[in-house]
């Protein structure tokens, strides 16, 4: 079940008023909540729920035998030093092997046989076909990161099993994050939660507004403007193509950043604050302030636990940030799915991100020669210049990121400029017009409500009477019941 | 978005709400005003209840046209005074697996249910009848008629044997969809979802649409169908079902529903339509099934034909009933029904 599906509005309300009946004590709370997320969980697949327990309970172990055998501050014990480092190791290679296994292991063993084919060598490994066990690569992470930062001394271990397995199984960011820490949500597990009118209010509006995004744009987008072309892209004209780029860059924004809000949204509701996933990226003027700004969770999981640690470690990668960020890009695109399709998306980022890294050096230089290229930076035209190239960077690698295989990327890259085809998507009938027209004046308006003047008109739509607002969202419900995709699709970010 | 927001108390969050569901109920109203509610009409679980509480001694089958029989089922009871009973069991949007499906898994066992002494509970019955046309042995995409049995057909013990197998997918999840629109018949909204309906109304309140242009697009429809209307999974669906009607010792009849005289052309007669015809005589002669092609033979005309060019009206019905009684279906008012032997 997902949040836009018609399962939720059933499950969600019902475990809402559980939840609150029951009495204000973190152990009930989060015991009604591990019940409820492994129900969510279920729903999915529940032959699977294994994986998630077994994690749970060997990153809870981990974490507690960390606890115990750390040596006192001010103490030099190698020999504890070396148990910790050892139980580090046991759950890096537990939770990194079982990602391993479940997500890559064909795909590695399909990629040999290719390379050795291409060799002229029958390698014949068995190739297997995995049920991803969904969430797995969000909830890896989480646990990762927990563990790490047991490691460092920066987070206590979970003494409670229960609050720990609580936190693993927290479902509103189970199935597709925000990849939480453990600093972030344990604390909020351990204390009592309250119902406060301002926060259902805060959570209501999260949901409501990523399920627009989600339910309307973004499924509909990817129904009738991006899948038509990327299936069939023989058919479609070049122009065609650039709508469907477009039209996905939009639909994958509106469906992950809908999901997170509504995730934001759903822990609000249980009183429990989750961390902004996204931040307005298409304002980003350079692609490191994009990655900031997008998935925020999981690029600061992999800067700050995988780049940071190699540029200002003492190995042998300590200052090579170039190497340094190619290898974040490519765990990133590996990390999003098993195909040279992502493979090829991180590195395009990677290298993107070098180039950047090496213009600022470079224009640093610049700058330090002759002030005047500090007043060019700060120009406008510098600036449009420097948001149409990172926006057409990002629209461009999106490409190898829906395409999944090299063969269709180049096919669709190469319809981008000569197209086989003279049809144009999502434009069959007055409906979709209608509909593509309100996705478009939905993005902007989302966007332009950002900016300083939409700013203010947000600040005079919230302080309206509160009846003025319910017609306004209840309109907004109406229309979606009349408008809205019948069939939705699953979230894009939760198969990766 | 909420940082900058003033803070709200209970009373604003509930004006809110209430404001919101006023709102919606409000134009719920008048959106009935542009696409009027449909009246309930008679499913699988009614059609099943009926088997369940009866004895009848023929058992209809079909699609929505399945429902006319429910006019025939009452001109039949008053010419025999009461005692030819016949139940209906009408699968919306359902073609020959469906049928099967709705024969195997809800009917079989009233039709089989024996009483303690091993008497068969229901051993009137003695004929099956299939109401066709030839749209059921067209190819089902996951978007089709398949999807039709959860919301239909399906039990909430269905529905949790397939969850436990499959997890939630876009097969079953039509049970929860369908449950959730029966808890709120009153809504158009609600009834609305996946139909647009209502769309389609406020497009034509707007730019009102020719018949004419309607009937091009039925015709066209159906002489496109061609390509697609002998779909293998539906043909072994009918032979299946010959074979649950000759295990059981059931007389099968399989019907021809009669179509709109102003949508059928020439071409679709000589395409779609022969082809289906073709087909199903051909299957009763092999296996010894009763055949009545009523495509162009009844006195029905447009008028007696609904909007939508497919369904038959009130009155339609009506004249029907009377008319089938008196031809090819004359044969159900025939003594013949009641004295034959009973099933083994």
């Amino acid at each position: 079940m997902s949040f836009d599906s018609l399962e939720f509005a059933f499950f969600l309300p019902v475990v809402f008023a559980l939840h609150w009946l029951l009495p204000r004590a973190p152990r009930w709370q989060n015991a009604f909540l591990l019940v409820a997320g492994y129900a969510f969980y279920a729903t999915w697949d529940w032959r699977l729920a294994w994986v998630l327990v077994l994690a749970t309970v060997v990153d809870y172990g981990v974490a507690r035998y960390m606890d115990a055998h750390r040596p006192a501050p001010g103490v030099e014990d190698p020999a504890a030093r070396r148990r910790l480092r050892i139980a580090l190791g046991v759950s890096i290679v537990y939770n990194v092997g079982q990602l391993c296994w479940f997500k890559y292991v064909g795909f590695f063993a399909e990629s040999f046989n290719d390379l050795m084919a291409a060799a002229g060598i029958e390698a014949g490994v068995p190739v297997l076909r995995l049920a991803l066990p969904l969430g797995l690569s969000y909830f890896t992470l989480q646990k990762l990161s927990y563990v790490i930062d047991v490691y460092y001394g920066r987070l206590p271990a979970c003494r409670s099993p229960l609050t720990f397995a609580t936190f693993v199984a927290f479902f509103p960011q189970l199935i597709a994050g925000p990849i939480v820490r453990g600093g972030e949500l344990l604390p909020q597990l351990e204390k009592p939660r309250r119902l406060v009118a301002d926060r259902l209010a805060a959570g209501a509006g999260a949901f409501m507004l990523g399920f627009v995004m989600k339910a309307f744009v973004a499924d509909f987008l990817g129904q009738k403007v991006v899948n038509p072309v990327f299936a069939e892209p023989a058919t479609y004209s070049a122009l065609g193509h650039w709508m469907a780029l477009l039209g996905y860059a939009a639909q994958v924004f509106c469906d992950f950043a809908g999901y997170s809000l509504m995730a934001i949204g759903v822990g609000r509701l249980f009183g429990v604050e989750l961390p902004p996933n996204f931040n307005y990226p298409f304002f980003s003027k350079n692609m490191m302030e994009f990655w900031r700004r997008w998935h925020i969770t999981l690029n600061r999981w992999l800067f700050d636990y995988l780049y940071t640690p190699f540029v200002t470690g003492q190995g042998r990668m300590r200052g090579r940030f170039d190497t340094g960020l190619m290898v974040v890009f490519l765990v990133s695109g590996l990390w999003h799915g098993a195909t040279w399709g992502f493979v090829l998306w991180g590195a395009l980022h990677g290298v993107g991100l070098v180039v950047q890294r090496r213009w600022d050096v470079f224009y640093k230089g610049l700058c330090r020669q002759d002030r005047k290229w500090v007043q060019v930076r700060k120009s406008r035209r510098y600036k449009a210049a420097a948001w149409a190239l990172t926006q057409v960077f990002f629209v461009l690698t999106l490409v190898p990121f829906r395409a999944g295989t090299l063969e269709d990327t180049l096919t669709f890259a190469g319809g981008l400029f000569a197209a086989a085809g003279d049809a144009l998507p999502g434009l069959d009938s007055v409906m979709s017009l209608h509909n593509l027209a309100w996705a478009v004046i939905f993005l902007v308006g989302y966007h332009l409500l950002e900016l300083p003047a939409g700013r203010r008109w947000r600040a005079r739509f919230f302080g309206l009477p509160s009846p003025v607002r319910g017609v306004a969202y209840g309109m907004a419900i109406v229309f979606l019941f009349l408008f809205m995709p019948s069939s939705g699709t699953t979230f894009v970010y939760a198969n990766f | 978005m909420s940082a900058e927001n003033p803070p709200r108390t209970w009373r604003s969050v509930a004006a809110v709400a209430a404001a919101a569901l006023i709102t919606v109920a409000v134009a719920d109203a008048a959106l009935q005003q542009v696409r009027p509610l449909f009246p309930p009409v008679r499913h699988v679980h009614e059609g099943a209840a009926d088997l369940a509480g009866g004895d009848p001694h023929i058992l209809v089958v079909g699609s929505s046209h399945a429902r006319s029989f429910d006019v025939v089922k009452r001109v039949l009871a008053e010419r025999t005074g009461g005692r030819h009973r016949m139940v209906t069991v009408p699968v919306e949007m359902g073609a020959f697996t469906s049928y099967r499906w709705v024969l195997e898994h809800r009917l079989a066992p009233l039709i089989d249910e024996r009483d303690g002494e091993g008497e068969l509970v229901r051993g009137n019955l003695r004929h099956l009848m299939l109401v066709t046309t030839f749209y059921d042995m067209c190819s089902i995409d996951e978007t089709g008629a398949d999807l039709n049995i959860p919301a239909r057909a399906w039990t909430f013990d269905h529905f949790f044997r397939d969850f436990l197998r499959n997890g939630l997918t876009a097969f079953n999840r039509n049970y929860v969809r369908e449950r959730w629109k029966n808890l709120l018949p009153f809504s158009v909204l609600v009834q609305d979802r996946g139909a647009a309906n209502i769309a389609g109304a406020l497009k034509r309140l707007v730019r009102p649409e020719p018949e004419s242009a309607a009937i091009e697009w039925a015709r066209q429809n159906m002489e496109a169908q061609y390509d697609w209307c002998h779909d293998p999974r539906e043909q072994k669906a009918l032979e299946d079902i010959a074979d649950f009607a000759a295990e059981r010792n059931l007389e099968l009849t399989v019907i021809l529903f009669p179509l709109m005289p102003e949508i059928v052309t020439e071409k679709a007669r000589r395409t779609t339509l022969k082809r289906y015809a073709e087909y199903v005589a051909e299957r009763g002669r092999a296996r010894g099934f009763r055949v009545v092609d009523l495509t162009s033979t009844t006195p029905l005309r447009g008028d007696d034909f609904a909007v939508d060019f497919d369904h038959v009206t009130h009155a339609g019905n009506e004249k029907f009933a009377d008319w089938v009684l008196e031809h090819d279906l004359a044969w159900m008012l025939d003594g013949a029904v009641l004295s034959a032997e009973r099933r083994p």
